[in-house]
C-alpha cells in the first residue's frame, strides 16, 4: 500500500512539474509536439530509475560529504549514455531534443530525487519512487504539449521514435482558421503551464481538505 | 586520512563512470557515424552511382564546406553552404571532384532563392557551366544572378581548396569570373521595364522606368536624336545593388542613338535596364514605344485617377483599371452594378510569381457585393498585390459614385 501510494505521488500530489515547480525550464523548451514530450519523459525517466538505483544502492558506502559530486557523477553518466544511445538509433528524436537531453544532468528532478528519497531507502523503492516521478514528469509533458500542438496546428500526431513512421495523426481540418501560432513559441508554454499549475494547486488543496476532515 | 578516504572514493567512482562511458562510446560510434553518412548517400549517389562512401575530416579557413565524403577510388564530394541574396535561407550544394581534378558534379540540394534570378544556379544551364570544368578553370557568374551565382562560385572555390589539400593537387583559385558584359541594343524590347514619359519640356525628357523593385526616374536630354545626358533623379532599386547603376555608368551612354549598341552594369542588370528603356523612349525608340507614348497619351485621358489606381476604360460597367502592385502594375477587370462589385477579374499580372499570385480567384472573389473595401483584408505575404486588388476596387466605387 505503502509502495503504491509511493509509485501514485508522482502524478499529481507530488508532481514534479506542476506541484513542485521543478524541471520547468526544459519542460517548457521541448514541450511543443508529443512526439518530444514522449523522447523527453522517457529520457527522463530512464536516467531518474538508474541513477535512483545506483545511488540507493551505495548510499551506504558514499562518504556523506562528497555525497552531491558522487550523484552528480553518476546522474551524467547516464545521461550522456542515453544521448549517445539516442543518437545512434533515434537521430530525428536527438535532433528535435537537441541540448535539452544534455541539460538533463541539471535537471532538479534528478538530484532532487537522489538526495531527497534514494539516499535513504532501498533500491527497490528507489527504482519505483523514480518511475513514478518519470512517469508523473512525462505525464506532465504530454498534457502540456498536448494543449500546444493543438492550439499552434490544429493537429496531433504521434510517431515512432525508432523508425519515423506516423502511428497515429489527427487533423481538426475545420478549425485550420483558428490556428494560434502563439503556443508554439515559450509564451504558450507559459501561458499553458501556468493553467495546469493552478488546475493542480486545486486538486492537491481538495485532497488534503478531505486528508485533515478525516483525521479529525 | 580521512581526504584520502575521500579523495579514492571520488576517482574510483569517476573511473568507472569513465570506463562505463567509453564503452558505450565504442558501441555507439559508427552507428552514429554511419547515420550522418545515410542521411548523405541520396546526394552523393547522383554524383558517384554505386560508389562506397567513407567521411572525411579536412579543415576549411571559409567554413564554408560543411562535409567531405570520399568516394572509393573515385573521388571526393563536399557538401557547401552559402548565402546569396536570401540571407535567411542559405544554398547548399554538393559538388563532386575525380581523382585527376575535374568537377564530376554539381547538384543544388536547398535554396531559397528569388525565383527567376537567384534561383537559376539551380537551373541545368549553370551545371553544365561548372560540370566538366577542371579545378583551374574559371566558372562565370550568371548575368542577372551575379549576387547568388557569386557566392556559389566562392563556395565551390572553397571546396577546390579542400579538396586540393586532401587529394594532393595543385589547385589555382580564381575569383569568380564575370562574365564578358553582353553589349545591349537599342533596338531591344524594353516593354518589361515599361517606360513612361512623365513629362518633356525643350528636349528633356522625364521618365518612369521600372527596375527590379520599383519605379526609377530620369532626366533625359536629348538632341538630333541623340543622347546629351541622362540623370537619375530617383532610385527605387535595392541599395548595394541596383545602385550600382550611378553617374559613372550613366555618362557612358551620352552620345547613344537607336543604333547603339550599350553596356549593362554586371550585377545591376535590371536596373542598367531600366536606364535603357528610358532612352529608347525618349529616343523615340521602336514602334512600340511609340505606340505605347500614344498610349500614354491615352492614360492622361484616363477616366479617373488617383494614387493608387488608374481607370483605363470602360465598357458597359466593365471596367478596366491599371494598380501598382509589388513590382509592376496589374490590370483588373471590374465588372460594376448599381453600385455593388458584380466580378473582380486580374486581367494582367506583373507582381512576383509565386508571391503575388497568392493573390487568386479566390481571394478576388471576395470583392463581389462589396461597396466599400475592406482594407484589412489582405494576403499575408502578398499585401503590395492584395492593395492593387483593393486599389484597382476602390477607385472604381469611387469612380462610380461619383458619375451618379
Amino acid at each position: 500500500m505503502n509502495r503504491k501510494q509511493n509509485f501514485l505521488s508522482g502524478f499529481v500530489k507530488e508532481n514534479p512539474v506542476f506541484s513542485l515547480y521543478l524541471g520547468i525550464c526544459s519542460t517548457l523548451a521541448i514541450s511543443t509536439t508529443i512526439d518530444n514530450a514522449i523522447g523527453m519523459g522517457m529520457c527522463v525517466t530512464i536516467v531518474l530509475i538508474f541513477s535512483n538505483m545506483i545511488i540507493s544502492a551505495i548510499r551506504k558506502i558514499t562518504p556523506n560529504e562528497i555525497r552531491i559530486p558522487v550523484y552528480i557523477v553518476v546522474i551524467a553518466t547516464l545521461v550522456k549514455s542515453v544521448e549517445l544511445l539516442l543518437h545512434a538509433y533515434m537521430s530525428t528524436l536527438y535532433e528535435n531534443l537537441g541540448v535539452f537531453i544534455s541539460l538533463i544532468v541539471v535537471n532538479c528532478i534528478i538530484l532532487g530525487r537522489a538526495e531527497a528519497f534514494a539516499s535513504k531507502n532501498g533500491v527497490l523503492d528507489s527504482a519505483l519512487d523514480g518511475l513514478g516521478m518519470g512517469l508523473g514528469y512525462t505525464f506532465s509533458l504530454l498534457l502540456i504539449s498536448t494543449v500546444r500542438q493543438i492550439l499552434a496546428t490544429m493537429s496531433l500526431s504521434l510517431s515512432n521514435p525508432l523508425t519515423t513512421q506516423t502511428i497515429f495523426s489527427i487533423s481538426f481540418d475545420f478549425l485550420k482558421d483558428f490556428q494560434i501560432p502563439l503556443f508554439g513559441t515559450s509564451a504558450g508554454a507559459f501561458l499553458t503551464f501556468a493553467c495546469f499549475a493552478a488546475l493542480f494547486s486545486v486538486l492537491k488543496n481538495r485532497s488534503n481538505a478531505k486528508a485533515t476532515k478525516e483525521a479529525k | 586520512m580521512k581526504i584520502l578516504k575521500l579523495t579514492v572514493f571520488l576517482a574510483i567512482v569517476s573511473a568507472l563512470a569513465g570506463g562505463i562511458l567509453s564503452y558505450v562510446n565504442e558501441l555507439t560510434a559508427p552507428i552514429i557515424a554511419n547515420q550522418s553518412l545515410a542521411a548523405e548517400k541520396a546526394n552523393l549517389e547522383v554524383i558517384f552511382p554505386g560508389g562506397s562512401f567513407s567521411e572525411i575530416t579536412f579543415e576549411d579557413a571559409t567554413g564554408l564546406v560543411k562535409s567531405g565524403y570520399q568516394a572509393e577510388g573515385e573521388g571526393f564530394a563536399f557538401k557547401v553552404e552559402v548565402t546569396g541574396y536570401n540571407s535567411s535561407s542559405p544554398v547548399q550544394f554538393m559538388i563532386g571532384f575525380d581523382l585527376s581534378g575535374n568537377i564530376v558534379g554539381f547538384e543544388v540540394l536547398a535554396q531559397q532563392e528569388t525565383n527567376g534570378l537567384g534561383a537559376k544556379v539551380a537551373e541545368p544551364e549553370f551545371k553544365e557551366s561548372v560540370v566538366g570544368k577542371t579545378v583551374n578553370d574559371t566558372i562565370n557568374t550568371i548575368s542577372g544572378a551575379t549576387v547568388t551565382s557569386t557566392a556559389v562560385i566562392k563556395g565551390i572555390n572553397a571546396a577546390k581548396e579542400v579538396y586540393a589539400s586532401v587529394a594532393g593537387v595543385d589547385v589555382s583559385v580564381e575569383e569568380p569570373a564575370v562574365p564578358e558584359t553582353k553589349k545591349v541594343s537599342l533596338k531591344e524590347d524594353f516593354s518589361d521595364n515599361q517606360a513612361t514619359i512623365i513629362s518633356e519640356e525643350d528636349g528633356v525628357f522625364t521618365i518612369e522606368s521600372t527596375g527590379y523593385h520599383g519605379a526609377n526616374v530620369y532626366q533625359v536630354t536629348v538632341a538630333e536624336g541623340k543622347v546629351v545626358s541622362i540623370v537619375m533623379t530617383e532610385f527605387n532599386d535595392t541599395e548595394g545593388i541596383g545602385d550600382q547603376v550611378n553617374e559613372a555608368y550613366l555618362s557612358t551612354l551620352a552620345g547613344a542613338d537607336l543604333d547603339s549598341e550599350l553596356d549593362v552594369v554586371s550585377g545591376a542588370t535590371y536596373t542598367s535596364r531600366s536606364a535603357l528603356a528610358a532612352i529608347q523612349l525618349a529616343l523615340g525608340g521602336t514602334e512600340e514605344a511609340t505606340s505605347e507614348t500614344s498610349q500614354n497619351a491615352e492614360t492622361t485621358e484616363a477616366l479617373y485617377s488617383d494614387e493608387k489606381a488608374t481607370i483605363v476604360s470602360e465598357t458597359d460597367g466593365v471596367y478596366t483599371v491599371e494598380a501598382k502592385g509589388y513590382q509592376g502594375t496589374n490590370v483588373y477587370q471590374i465588372t460594376v452594378s448599381e453600385g455593388a462589385i458584380v466580378s473582380v477579374v486580374m486581367d494582367e499580372f506583373n507582381d512576383t510569381p509565386g508571391i503575388g499570385d497568392q493573390v487568386d480567384e479566390e481571394y478576388l472573389a471576395k470583392f463581389v457585393g462589396v461597396t466599400e473595401v475592406d482594407e484589412a483584408d489582405i494576403v499575408s505575404s502578398a499585401t503590395y498585390t492584395s492593395k492593387s486588388a483593393q486599389a484597382a476596387v476602390q477607385a472604381v466605387l469611387d469612380y462610380t459614385a461619383e458619375k451618379e
